[in-house]
C-alpha cells in the first residue's frame, strides 16, 4: 500500500501516517523501514495500547498525536484503508476542494473482482448506483455527507480546523463507542456547522471519457459471503440502529428525509426475501379466489404491475451505473448480482436486529468491532502506468492509514 | 382463512415495497433535476471538469433522447 501509493502519488508536501501496535512487532518493523526508507513522507504512529483494539481508536490515537501540536499538523488529513487504490488525482481535488469545505468525500468504487465473484460484485453497484446518483443528491440539497463506505474510512478528507475542533469538544475526532464512526462523523461535521461536499470530478481524455474518469477510490471489496454479511451487519446495526440512538432524526427536512433513506434498510432490505417466501407459499397452497373479497383485487394488481415497472426501472439504473463506471454494459451479471445481494442484504439486517436486541441492549452498549480482511491488487506496489488493476489479489496486513498534505 | 391472510401479507410486503421504490424513484428524479454544484475554479492544475448531472443521469437521458 505504501509503496504503490507514494509511487502513484505526486502531489507534494505528502505524508503518510502509519498506524501500528506496540506488540505487532512484525508490523511495526516494516512501517519502521518504510519511514527509514522514505524520509519525510512516511512517519509511523505507535498507538499506546496493546491491539488489535479497532480502527476508530487507532484514527483517534493518530489524529491526537499529529495534532499534539495543532500548527504543525497537516493542512488536511485523508483517511484510507490500507486496501484502498487512491486515485493519484484525489489529492488534487481535496486541496481544489478545501478553500471551500472542511469535510470532503470523494466517490468510492468496487473494482472488479477477478472470477466473477459474485458476492465482491454484489458491492459494484450498490456503491456505483449510489455514488453517482443520490450523494450528488445529498450534496447539491445541503444535507449532510456521510463518510463513504459507511462503516469504511476511504477517501474523506477532513481539514485541520474540523479536526481540531473534535479535538477540543471531545478530545476524539470519532465517537467512541460506535462501529460506524466515520458515518456518524459526516453527520457531526455538518451538525456543527462545517460545509461538507460530495467532490464528484470527473476527467475527459483526449480519446474521450474512459472507465477510471471519474476521481475515486477504488478497492475490492470482500467476496466471501460470510465475511461480507458479518460486515454488512456493522453497517445496518452502526447506521440503523446505532447512529439512530446516538444522533437521533434532529435536522432539518433534508436531513430528517436522508436519516430515512440511511435506515429504512432494516425493513426494506428484508422485504424482497419475505415476499419470495410468500409468493412461494401462494403457489403451493391451494388457493380458492372466492374468499377474498372483489374490492381486494384491484390494488392488489395495481401493487404488483408498480413494483413490477419499479424493478425493471432499478434493473435499468443499476445497469447504468455499472456502465458509467466500469465503462461497458453488462445487464445479465448486474441482474444476478442483484439478487446475490438481495440475500446478503437480507441475512446481514437479519442479523443486525439479532445485534440490537441481544448483544447490544437496543444500542445502549457498545458491541465488539469486527475487523474485515481485504485485498490490493498484487501488481500494486510498482508503478501506476496501467489503470486497470490485476485481477489477482493478496491479502493486506492490519493497520490503518492516513494521508496529510498541505495546500 | 389462510389464503386470505397470505394474500393480505403479500399485499402489505407489496405496497412497502412500493414506498420503498417510490422512494428511490424520487431520488433518481431529484437527480435528474439538480445539477451538480460546482465550485469557481475545480482544479485548475488538471482538465478537469465536474459534470453537470450525475453521470448515470445523463446516460438515461442520452438514451432516453435515442427512443
Amino acid at each position: 500500500m505504501v509503496a504503490g501509493n507514494l509511487a502513484r502519488l505526486r502531489y507534494r508536501p505528502l505524508t503518510l501516517y502509519l498506524g501500528v501496535y506496540p506488540n505487532d512487532t512484525e508490523t511495526r518493523q516494516v512501517a519502521e523501514a518504510l519511514a527509514a526508507a522514505h524520509p519525510g513522507s512516511v512517519e509511523v504512529i505507535v498507538n499506546t495500547l496493546d491491539g488489535p483494539t479497532s480502527k476508530r481508536q487507532m484514527l483517534n490515537e493518530m489524529f491526537a498525536q499529529v495534532y499534539a501540536q495543532p500548527a504543525h499538523g497537516p493542512d488536511l488529513v485523508v483517511l484510507h484503508d490500507s486496501e484502498d487504490v487512491i486515485d493519484p488525482r484525489s489529492l488534487l481535488v481535496y486541496a481544489a476542494f478545501s478553500a471551500g469545505f472542511d469535510f470532503i468525500q470523494i466517490p468510492v468504487f468496487s473494482l472488479e473482482a477477478g472470477g466473477r465473484s459474485l458476492v465482491a460484485g454484489t458491492y459494484i453497484e450498490e456503491f456505483a448506483e449510489r455514488h453517482t446518483g443520490e450523494m450528488l443528491v445529498r450534496d447539491s440539497v445541503g444535507a449532510s455527507i456521510p463518510s463513504a463506505g459507511v462503516g469504511t474510512c476511504v477517501g474523506t478528507c477532513l481539514s485541520r480546523r474540523l479536526i481540531c475542533h473534535m479535538l477540543a469538544h471531545r478530545g476524539q475526532v470519532l465517537m467512541p463507542g460506535c462501529v460506524t464512526e466515520d458515518y456518524i462523523l459526516g453527520v457531526e461535521a455538518h451538525r456543527a456547522g462545517f460545509k461538507s461536499t460530495f467532490a464528484a470530478v470527473q476527467q475527459d481524455t483526449p480519446s474521450g471519457v474512459h472507465a477510471e474518469a471519474i476521481v475515486a477510490t477504488r478497492e475490492y471489496f470482500l467476496r466471501h459471503f460470510w465475511a461480507s454479511i458479518k460486515q454488512k451487519t456493522r453497517w445496518t446495526y452502526g447506521i440503523a440502529f446505532e447512529a439512530t440512538r446516538k444522533l437521533g432524526w434532529r435536522g432539518n427536512a433534508w436531513d430528517v428525509y436522508f436519516f430515512f433513506r440511511d435506515r429504512k434498510g432494516v425493513v426494506a432490505n428484508l422485504l424482497p426475501a419475505v415476499s419470495a417466501v410468500l409468493m412461494l407459499a401462494f403457489l403451493f397452497a391451494s388457493f380458492d379466489g372466492t374468499e377474498v373479497p372483489d374490492y381486494f383485487w384491484a390494488p392488489f394488481s395495481f401493487i404488483i404491475y408498480l413494483n413490477s415497472m419499479a424493478i425493471a426501472w432499478r434493473l435499468w439504473t443499476r445497469v447504468c451505473a455499472f456502465k458509467e463506471v466500469h465503462g461497458r454494459y453488462d445487464p445479465l451479471w448486474v441482474a444476478v448480482r442483484w439478487l446475490v445481494g438481495i440475500v446478503v442484504n437480507a441475512v446481514a439486517v437479519l442479523r443486525a436486529r439479532r445485534l440490537f436486541l441481544g448483544p447490544s441492549r437496543f444500542a445502549t452498549r457498545p458491541v465488539a468491532w469486527s475487523k474485515t480482511q481485504h485485498e490490493l491488487p498484487d501488481d500494486f506496489g510498482g508503478e501506476p502506468a496501467a489503470p486497470e488493476p490485476h485481477p489477482h489479489r493478496i491479502p493486506q496486513s492490519r493497520t490503518a492509514s492516513a494521508v496529510g498534505v498541505s495546500r | 382463512m389462510y389464503n386470505t391472510v397470505l394474500l393480505y401479507a403479500m399485499l402489505t410486503a407489496g405496497i412497502l415495497i412500493s414506498v420503498s421504490s417510490l422512494d428511490d424513484l424520487f431520488i433518481d428524479l431529484l437527480a435528474l433535476r439538480i445539477g451538480r454544484r460546482q465550485p469557481a475554479d475545480p482544479l485548475a492544475q488538471l482538465p478537469v471538469r465536474a459534470p453537470e448531472l450525475p453521470p448515470v443521469v445523463r446516460h438515461l437521458c442520452r438514451q432516453l433522447a435515442r427512443i
